[in-house]
């Protein structure tokens, strides 16, 4: 049931109404069904995959818990064997962490674990090992195990307690606006939530149906309109080389984000209703002066996740420049294997690693001229006020970023290294800019009426972008604003989605993107 | 704070509590009454729709509590059955609820929308084989959509848009606007449409379509009839293959669709006749075993316990029909085909069943041997998607000893015609 078909916006509805009828107390119950109801909808297989992850954590989480309370009562005197409940607790950690990425590494790189065997096995002259079976990825597993995980991770560290209602827990792990696809939630977030169901709130119930209908138009009016004009020029490279390349990854940088920001903002427009915060996954990351800036703007959720539980476990930037750099590659090259089993993904994610290596060394530089410009002002007696950068620096750095980001998402559409290759060989094969002016975009399926909608779209993400870039709450100021103001944005939102969007027999409905993931 | 002015700010606050939800409810109510505006004239700027259903309905709403009989099926009823000759015969009122390429599921709601509103005394059942042909067909939208469209709001047209199709058609089956989105930006369409919809012609629900070849006209009299003065003439008998029949088995949505339309009359004690309205030769031998078509509706509604006639297999004596000037075109009667066709129908649905085998041939095999050679026309076989061949076939009541000349004169417009002698 993707959020983007009629089914959802049936099954939203009367999830809220009968959750709001129940009694608070077994509301989490009825979520829970409904939970896993949507979850079942892609297969009804992958439940028992959904369950074992969220038994697992369960049991693992308790039992680290009743271990450290053990160690604990040691310490004071009560036994005397505290180390050996430690070792017992950091056993027990480690098992469940281990059996849960075994699932999601059985599932997710198996078949990728084999080809790259047997590229190596092939360089010594063995014969490769067979495996003609076709594993099928579960939707959502790279999502809830993390979320799992994190949610165990928070226990043994002691940040949490252990949740004691095993349904509440497993509401936890699939709660169906952030099941499939996040974001990836804190235990400390949404666990806590879920203990305290809220009354019905109609300012949640303004906000979170204009985050449903926001991320409805991102979805079908930006980014499956953005993938017809890329698919073209993507399954079709050398048809279309140079600037055609150029403006499909460009238009794949917006389809990719407004894909993934339109489901986040769906989720947390679904969960607000039901008076649930979810965290916002995305902050106008395309307003960035950094690559690494635009990582902490980027899928929040996932950066946090690596942040909190690799990279500051790993040393973080507490052991040398050379350390932090390495730790940096690692981290990144972790995400883009997370994102998808292919030597693509990791390239991207290390390439990312390097962008924001270049950007520290860079970083370095700037800080030591700005030290010596400083002493030589000192000196000659200038204002020594530091100023920030002007306007066309900053524009500067923007385009920069974007245009590094968007290079990036080159090998993360192409899907296959060899392919990636191919068309950046296509990108550069031909000059042939003034495509870009004589209407030629025009013919890559999306005709000139529905790019002036497009391109108006993407203005009006921007304009939206550019509130939060400046920490302002988009949704907040406009519902801030007269009522006329806000029939006629509804209106025009609504009627853009019903006109505009990609839906019914003329389009195939396109799956969220990070669904694969 | 004084008193008076702790219990006026009580007040006040109370106020705006209860004042809250209606605020609520008012805006939800106002937004959905500018959305529905604003859907409405979206429609009138891009739905086109189908004239004819459209005057039907609007004819069928305005008759509302008086009509006796309906009459269901596809065009080959609103063209075939004149229900003034049948209201003069019978002493009844009779209405077509009919509608171009009426399908079935289309029917089972459309019964029920006619018995929702009237008291019905009986209701007629056209089966014209394209609509029930193939399973799949069942859902075509675009001719339920010219149903759903018309129809007054009331909760069997809630189940009808509901069963019409799978969630993913909802928004196109609600909000009618959103079907022609691909004709957005173009102008001259909306232009066109706009400037129909203003006419008074349009505004009044009258109907009437004059041909380009000035071949007679097409006109609504009110009670769901068109009558047509437009003749088949030789030089147009030319008839794309539309299906081959062999084999025919009612297929499980039709079927099931069909028994529904029987059980809700049963259990409303209304009886039901089911028939095939007459079609011009031409088409039915290019069907080429049309009898395997016949004979499993017949099986059926024995089956069900419901008369069937079949007017195709009608002798030619008591309806002497097979010639070009009663038909409009390969399917339709004309005016003097209605004109002759409907007292005879009549005659045979107010008749005992048993009485009746005598105008009835057993088999439209029969019915053609029955009738004097003839050279009906010429029909061009159903190809493979992509196969760029033609074969003409000629259909004709004899295998042998038939002579016939085909000529192919350009008329001057890139087309060319058939002379037939």
């Amino acid at each position: 049931m993707l959020f983007n078909t009629p089914q959802y916006l049936l099954f939203l509805p009367f999830v809220i109404l009968v959750y709001y009828c129940l009694p608070p107390k077994v509301r989490y119950i009825w979520l829970l069904i409904t939970s896993y109801y949507f979850y079942m909808q892609w297969n009804p297989l992958y439940v028992t995959l959904l369950f074992s992850c969220t038994f697992l954590t369960y049991l693992c989480g308790r039992v680290v818990e009743w271990l450290k309370i053990c160690a604990e009562r040691s310490d004071t005197g009560e036994n005397t064997d505290s180390e050996k409940m430690r070792r017992r607790q950091k056993l027990c950690f480690i098992i469940c962490i281990f059996l849960n990425l075994g699932i999601l590494g059985f599932f997710k790189y198996f078949q990728f674990g084999i080809s790259i065997l047997n590229c190596l096995l092939a360089v010594i002259h063995v014969n490769g090992i067979s495996w003609e079976h076709d594993i099928l990825l579960p939707v959502g597993i790279s999502f809830y195990t993390l979320q799992a995980l994190g949610y165990l991770i928070d226990v043994y560290r002691g940040d949490i307690y252990a949740e004691k209602n095993f349904l509440r827990y497993a509401l936890f792990v699939s709660f169906f606006p952030q099941l499939v696809e996040g974001p990836i939630e804190r235990s400390k977030n949404l666990l806590v939530q879920l203990r305290k169901p809220q009354p019905f709130s109609y300012e949640n119930l303004r906000k979170g149906a204009l985050l449903v209908l926001y991320g409805l138009f991102l979805k079908m009016v930006i980014a499956d309109r953005a993938a017809i004009l890329v698919d073209t020029v993507y399954q079709d490279s050398g048809a279309y080389p140079g600037f055609y390349v150029a403006a499909a990854t460009v238009f794949f940088s917006i389809q990719i984000y407004c894909d993934f920001y339109g489901y986040s903002t769906i989720a947390r427009g679904s969960a607000l209703i039901m008076g649930i915060h979810l965290m916002d996954n995305f902050n106008a990351p395309y307003y960035s002066e950094s690559v690494k800036e635009f990582w902490r703007r980027w899928h929040i959720s996932l950066s946090g996740w690596f942040r909190d539980y690799l990279y500051i476990p790993l040393g973080g930037n507490r052991k040398g420049k050379a350390r932090k750099k390495a730790n940096l590659l690692a981290v990144f090259a972790v995400s883009g294997l997370w994102h998808g089993a292919s030597l693509t993904y990791v390239f991207w994610g290390v390439l990312n690693g390097i962008y924001q290596g270049i950007e520290d060394v860079g970083e370095d530089i700037r800080q030591w001229t700005e030290k010596y410009r400083l002493k030589w002002r000192q000196m000659t007696g200038e204002a020594t006020r530091e100023k920030g950068p002007c306007f066309s620096e900053r524009l500067f750095r923007t385009t920069l970023t974007f245009f590094l980001v968007s290079f990036a998402w080159l090998f993360f559409r192409a899907g296959e290294l060899d392919q990636a290759v191919e068309i950046l060989g296509n990108m550069l094969r031909e000059n042939n800019w003034v495509i870009l002016f004589d209407g030629s975009l025009y013919g890559l399926g999306v005709e000139r009426n529905d790019m002036n909608v497009l391109v108006a779209s993407i203005l009006l993400l921007f304009v939206v972008d550019y509130h939060k870039y400046h920490g302002k709450d988009a949704a907040d100021l406009f519902l801030k604003q007269g009522w006329w103001f806000r029939v006629s944005g509804i209106m025009l939102l609504l009627f853009t989605i019903l006109l505009y969007g990609c839906y019914g027999e003329l389009y195939d409905i396109q799956q969220f993107i990070y669904f694969q993931f | 704070m004084k008193i008076e002015e702790k219990i006026l700010q009580g007040a006040i606050y109370r106020l705006q509590k209860i004042k809250q939800p209606f605020r609520t409810v008012a805006g939800l109510l106002a937004g959905l009454m500018i959305f529905g505006g604003i859907a409405h004239a979206l429609d009138q700027m891009f739905v086109s729709g189908d004239e004819r259903a459209r005057i039907s309905w609007h004819y069928f709403y305005e008759d509302a509590g008086n009509i006796d009989n309906i009459y269901l099926g596809s065009s080959h009823v609103f063209y075939d059955i004149d229900p003034t000759i049948l209201d003069q015969l019978s002493g009844q009122y009779n209405f077509n609820l009919a509608t171009p390429e009426q399908r079935l599921n289309g029917s089972y709601y459309l019964l029920r929308e006619a018995d929702r509103i009237n008291e019905l005394s009986h209701v007629y059942l056209e089966l014209y084989y394209v609509c029930n042909y193939s399973d799949t067909e069942v859902f075509d939208y675009t001719r339920n959509w010219w149903n759903t469209d018309y129809m007054k709001p009331s909760l069997n047209k809630t189940a009808y848009l509901l069963t019409l199709g799978g969630p993913e058609q909802y928004i196109n089956t609600m909000l009618p606007f959103s079907r022609y989105r691909a004709s957005l930006g173009d102008w001259e369409q909306i232009k066109t449409n706009m400037e129909r919809k203003s006419q008074e012609k349009f505004i009044n629900y009258q109907y009437e379509e004059a041909y380009e070849d000035g071949n007679g006209i097409d006109i609504c009299e009110g009670q769901g009839f068109y009558k047509s003065t437009r003749k088949y003439v030789d030089g147009r008998k030319l008839y794309q293959q539309n299906e081959i029949l062999t084999d025919y088995t009612i297929g499980k949505r039709n079927g099931a669709y069909c028994h529904d339309i029987v059980e809700y009359c049963k259990k409303k004690e209304i009886p039901v006749t089911l028939f095939i309205s007459p079609i011009y030769d031409l088409q039915l031998i290019s069907t080429v075993d049309y009898d395997d078509y016949t004979t499993a509706l017949r099986a059926f509604a024995e089956e069900q316990g419901v008369p069937f006639y079949d007017f195709n297999l009608a002798r030619e004596e008591y309806l002497p029909v097979q010639d070009g000037k009663y038909f409009r075109d390969s399917g339709h009667l004309n005016q003097y085909g209605a004109e002759k066709f409907t007292p005879f129908f009549y005659q045979v649905v107010s008749g005992e069943e048993a009485e009746n085998k005598k105008y009835f041939c057993d088999s439209y095999e029969e019915r053609l041997r029955e009738s004097a050679p003839a050279v009906y026309g010429i029909y061009v076989e159903k190809v493979e998607e992509g196969d760029r061949s033609r074969r003409l076939c000629v259909a004709s009541n004899r295998d042998t000893g038939m002579e016939y000349r085909i000529i192919l004169t350009p008329d001057g417009k890139r087309r060319r015609q058939i002379m037939m002698e």
